[in-house]
């Protein structure tokens, strides 16, 4: 079918499964980030709950290392503030890919109504 | 859907888009609802084993699993603390009880999470439902001439996913977004 279509109309729409493809990575990736977001919200809340002389442990690698409640919140509070920063930028691509996949998406629609009426 | 005719290969355009879409969507939950019937297995065995040491008096021999199948020998220490992973890397020392009692408190989270999965899946599943009788339909009403109804019932059966650039994110095609 798009043998058919005129090659601007074929660039365009290569663009838009390109643009497609681009939107389907940042989301995958935002949502990755927002599950450990809300993960780590979820530990620096039970460790709070916690009293200070509770055992704690810090996964390194395969092995858990005793650590401190204070120095352990203040690094998860820190890798939140990462994580907020790192979704406010994709926040942002996200809608700048929206935005050129609607202008795309016009172009396209408006190229067609250009063409004229295919025979049969 | 829109005031597009019954039956116009716009309407026919706009069904299979809104059908793709939905289907997207269904494989995306059935993937979510398998993760979570993995992590509830997994609470299962964490509370079985909990319940295990109940019965079991310290200094006991144990075989305590390295992976791959593979055990080491170990003498069991106390079985009065259980350590439980919070996420982000964080472990906390609880008492038995304590940790059981979170460890059910969590299955129960996880297996609320996987019966409102299973709603909205349902839901979909009856929305694909719908828009695969109306294709149908206009199939019957169009197999005396050539219609794109005709084209449609084969594109709907090709099953391919994605229909907005942020599929799920995108105003949906019908009453069902991701967040029902």
């Amino acid at each position: 079918m798009s043998g058919e279509l005129p090659p601007q109309v074929q660039n365009q729409l290569a663009q838009l499964q390109q643009l497609q493809q681009q939107a389907q990575a940042v989301m995958a990736q935002k949502s990755q980030i927002d599950g450990l977001n809300r993960e780590t919200d979820a530990a620096i809340k039970e460790l709070e709950k916690t009293p200070d002389d509770a055992v704690i442990y810090k996964s390194v690698g395969e092995i858990l290392i005793k650590a401190e409640k204070a120095k352990l919140v203040e690094e998860l509070k820190e890798r939140k503030d990462m994580m907020d920063l790192r979704l406010k930028t994709m926040t942002k691509q996200e809608e700048r890919i929206q935005s050129r996949f609607t202008q795309l998406q016009e172009q396209i629609r408006n190229s067609l109504g250009q063409q004229p009426p295919r025979g049969g | 859907m829109s005031s597009t005719p019954p039956g116009s290969e716009a309407e026919v355009g706009q069904l299979i888009a809104a059908y793709q879409q939905y289907q997207a969507q269904a494989e995306a939950l059935v993937r979510q609802v398998s993760l979570t019937q993995l992590t509830m297995e997994g609470l299962d065995r964490a509370i079985s084993a909990i319940n295990a040491l109940e019965g079991a008096a310290e200094g006991q021999d144990m075989m305590v699993p390295i992976g791959s199948g593979s055990f080491v020998h170990a003498k069991l220490a106390s079985k009065e603390k259980v350590t439980l992973n919070i996420g982000a890397g964080v472990s906390i020392e609880k008492g038995t009880a304590d940790a059981k009692q979170m460890l059910i408190a969590r299955r129960a989270e996880v297996a609320e999470g996987a019966k409102k999965l299973n709603e909205i899946l349902g839901k979909l599943d009856q929305e694909m439902s719908r828009i695969q009788s109306i294709l149908a339909m206009y199939q019957e009403q169009a197999e005396a001439g050539v219609s794109p109804a005709a084209a449609a019932r084969g594109a709907v059966a090709g099953q391919r996913p994605g229909a907005g650039v942020f599929g799920g994110q995108q105003p949906g095609p019908g009453p069902i977004g991701p967040g029902a």
